[in-house]
């Protein structure tokens, strides 16, 4: 049978003819043109319109919003929070201006501090979320916004960033249009039943120990990168996050909090010691809005005072 | 190597000028073969050699075909060369699946078998596979579907060199679309730089990229709650927006693939059949299987379908036949209960199809009528993906279960307006083609927008894509 029997792209312009108008060249040229100008003009308008986005379309550009804002506004942040999710849900607003959350949903707290340290900006106190260092680094992401051209690019063209994104534009202009404001926010859940699903779930995973290589592996890197930015001038302060009170006591929980704390001693690093033992959570490990803001307020205004901060002996 | 990765674009810009200098112009087709090699050895270097061993499978029983003079011994040979390809697939693809369902993970055990067993899914195995045994059948029926335009009766060195093109052809070898021996032997020959489709390339890239980037890649993220347990915390609301979002994902994935394939290959001087033709307008499920993989549609019609008979043995076996094509392709797509399910589904809608064909609401050309017969179909399609995005078939009923029952939860505006905002092109999209088909009076000024449309699409690519990530095909 001959090839002609194969039924062909509608983009082969021999069946559309759609190039009769201006032939091959000239089509090519218009596009090229076209697409150039509609690049310059988003470009421009964002350039000249410079707008406040802390929160996007979903949770992955909520992370890359948060990274991009730490890696290039200016001026460089005086603090910043590293963390996973659960520190995630603190709202931007309790920190203000001076204060980054570098926390990521469904990442290690170890991501937000490899990209402060490879940043070069350094921030004069980090707060470490030490809830979930037992998990793997996604040092892809790392790299992602590091590989260049695109690192450097970035800086000179803000269209360039995610956090400018038209998608993620226009998701922030419809929440501050519905709700005054942009930023993450996680209500309460209003479904007992769900609840108690969601939690269970958890409970299967929290009363697992954590892989103990990898544990070692991600604290060794920890002090690897607490030492390195101590010494370009940072100072930490290490908390960990409310969880379900009936988790306080679960092996995976007690097993993470004993490495942190035997990694970085109460009498050698500072611990921030209002953490509650349990607070009603949506799903077991996370906490509301409303809830993360208070404690929030509590955690910045935290007194480095090392050899006092104490642990409540009932965590431990 | 991924289509959207920038190595690839370094890969394609190095492969594409070697491949139309001058002096390499005799070496095309070892040029290319090298060059699809490397694209597939990149990442799992050690699956090429399965790749070659299928290759050289189809090329030795095809060939054998073609130089056997009694008819016995063809069909012995196109026989042995078909079940060949299909214990490769049936090993490596179904292997897991065949074990845990009937041997209780015996041959997860240590030894030969079990590692074979805990190999990765080798990339484009359904495919290339397929590819082989079209070779093979359109050998068996005519000499002639591998001859091409230099060399009428190949020797075996020639056959062979040309079925490994077939075979690995970079742009459609991990996920189509699939082209039949027929259709691709007749296009080896030498080409020429200044013959390129430069306008046909450069608009299927550009929508391919713009699907796969800016619509696939972002839908991915938004229908992330379509998964379980995070599917149990959305109200029904949420949940038929979230399934809508999924199958506008897999459409703009798969068919945002295709176009780029089609792109690269035209830029090479080649032509793949096309892979999708606006499904969603689709009135019936079978005018939905014409427009979805159309590729896969028409193996699956040409080898498998009508070898079975068709519809040609009266109803009870053509809805046999349909039923057990359909649950087969549906397997095809990947190693789990859940796809054969889906296909199950699809199966009995074109039955229950044909046995209503004629009656009242399925003539009727009244527009109402005719949308509604979309809707219907559009409806159907999208619950079935439920099958895909949740392989594990307690989870898919979870899902029904939660769409029943979670009217009670909150409908969350904001992840529906993510969603309805990518759905908005293919929706477009489709809407178009209908404008056309539907012979609306022409725009005077529609020619001239129309390289404006393409140039905002491929700066929506630089200024919107999504996170990076596999095509949704691979993994079958």
């Amino acid at each position: 049978m001959p090839a002609r029997s194969m039924r062909l792209s509608t983009f082969n312009s021999r069946i559309v003819g759609s190039s009769k108008l201006v032939g091959h060249a000239g089509m090519l040229r218009l596009i090229a043109i076209s697409g150039v100008i509609a690049f310059g003009l988003y470009a421009a308008l964002i350039e000249v319109w410079s707008p406040d986005v802390h929160a996007g379309q979903d949770q992955e550009a909520d992370n890359a919003i948060a990274i991009e804002r730490f890696l290039y506004d200016e001026p460089a942040p005086e603090a910043a929070i590293v963390g996973s999710s659960q520190a995630q849900h603190i709202p931007a607003a309790v920190f203000g201006p001076g204060i980054a959350n570098l926390a990521l949903a469904a990442e290690s707290p170890l991501v937000g501090l490899t990209i402060i340290a490879r940043s070069g900006r350094v921030p004069r106190r980090i707060y470490v979320e030490t809830n979930q260092i037992a998990g793997p680094v996604d040092t892809g992401l790392i790299d992602g916004f590091f590989t260049e051209p695109g690192y450097t690019l970035k800086r000179f063209v803000k269209a360039l960033r995610t956090t400018y994104q038209p998608a993620n534009l226009l998701v922030s202009l419809a929440r501050r249009a519905a709700r005054g404001r942009d930023e993450i926010y996680y209500p309460k859940l209003a479904d007992p039943a769900l609840h108690d699903v969601l939690v269970a779930r958890e409970q299967g995973l929290l009363n697992m120990p954590p892989n103990a290589l990898l544990l070692e592996s991600n604290l060794g890197e920890m002090k690897r990168l607490v030492d390195l930015l101590t010494a370009q001038g940072a100072e930490f302060v290490f908390f960990e996050m409310p969880i379900e009170p009936r988790f306080e006591q679960a092996a995976g929980v007690i097993a993470v909090r004993k490495a942190m704390h035997a990694a970085f001693p109460d009498d050698r690093a500072c611990w921030y010691g209002g953490t509650p033992a349990g607070l009603p959570t949506t799903d077991g490990v996370h906490i509301d809005s409303e809830e993360a803001a208070r404690f929030g307020q509590s955690l910045v205004q935290t007194v480095c005072q090392p050899t006092l901060a104490a642990e409540p002996p009932s965590r431990h | 190597m991924l289509f959207t990765e920038p190595v690839f674009a370094a890969f394609f810009a190095i492969a594409f000028c070697l491949y139309y200098l001058p002096p390499a112009r005799r070496f095309q087709v070892p040029l290319l073969l090298v060059a699809s090699f490397c694209f597939y050895a990149y990442g799992q270097p050690y699956l090429l050699l399965l790749l070659v061993i299928s290759a050289a499978i189809s090329a030795g029983a095809s060939y054998a075909v073609l130089t056997s003079a009694r008819p016995v011994a063809k069909r012995t040979w196109s026989i042995a060369g078909v079940a060949l390809n299909l214990a490769i697939l049936g090993f490596f693809k179904y292997g897991g699946l065949i074990d845990r369902s009937f041997f209780a993970g015996f041959g997860a055990a240590d030894g030969t078998l079990g590692t074979l067993l805990s190999l990765p899914l080798p990339i484009g195995i359904s495919f290339y596979t397929f590819h082989g045994i079209s070779l093979i059948v359109d050998t068996f029926h005519s000499a002639d579907a591998v001859a091409t335009p230099t060399v009428r009766r190949p020797t075996l060195s020639q056959h062979l060199k040309h079925t490994l093109l077939y075979l690995t052809f970079f742009p459609q070898l991990v996920a189509g679309p699939i082209i039949k021996a027929h259709n691709f032997y007749p296009q080896i020959a030498p080409k020429r730089f200044d013959a390129i489709d430069w306008t046909g390339a450069v608009k299927a890239l550009i929508v391919g990229y713009f699907l796969k980037r800016v619509v696939a890649d972002n839908l991915r993220n938004a229908t992330l709650l379509l998964s379980y347990p995070g599917l149990l915390t959305q109200s029904s609301g949420n949940l038929l927006i979230l399934d809508f979002g999924y199958s506008i994902c897999i459409f703009a994935d798969f068919a945002g693939y295709s176009l780029i394939a089609i792109g690269l290959a035209k830029l090479l001087g080649y032509e793949l059949p096309q892979n999708f033709n606006f499904p969603y307008i689709a009135e019936s499920f079978s005018e939905f299987w014409t427009r979805w993989h159309m590729s896969l549609s028409s193996w699956l019609r040409e080898y498998l379908y009508y070898p079975l008979g068709g519809n040609r043995r009266g109803a009870g076996r053509t809805y046999l036949n349909l039923m057990v094509v359909m649950c087969l392709g549906g397997l095809w797509h990947g190693a789990a209960w859940s796809y054969a399910l889906w296909g199950g589904c699809h199966g009995l809608a074109l039955v229950t199809e044909r046995r209503i064909r004629g009656k009242r609401f399925d003539a009727s050309p009244h527009l109402v009528v005719r949308v509604m017969r979309v809707a219907m179909v559009f409806g159907f399609v999208s619950l079935a993906w439920v099958f895909f995005k949740l392989p594990r078939i307690t989870e898919a009923t979870a899902f029904f279960v939660a769409l029943a029952e979670n009217w009670h939860l909150p409908f969350r505006a904001g992840p529906a307006l993510v969603i309805v905002l990518y759905a908005a092109p293919v929706i477009a999209y489709h809407g178009w083609y209908l404008w056309r088909r539907a012979g609306a009076p022409k725009w005077q000024m529609a020619p001239r927008l129309e390289p404006i449309a393409y140039g905002v699409l491929a700066s929506a690519i630089l200024l919107n894509a999504g996170p990076l990530d596999a095509f949704i095909y691979f993994q079958f």
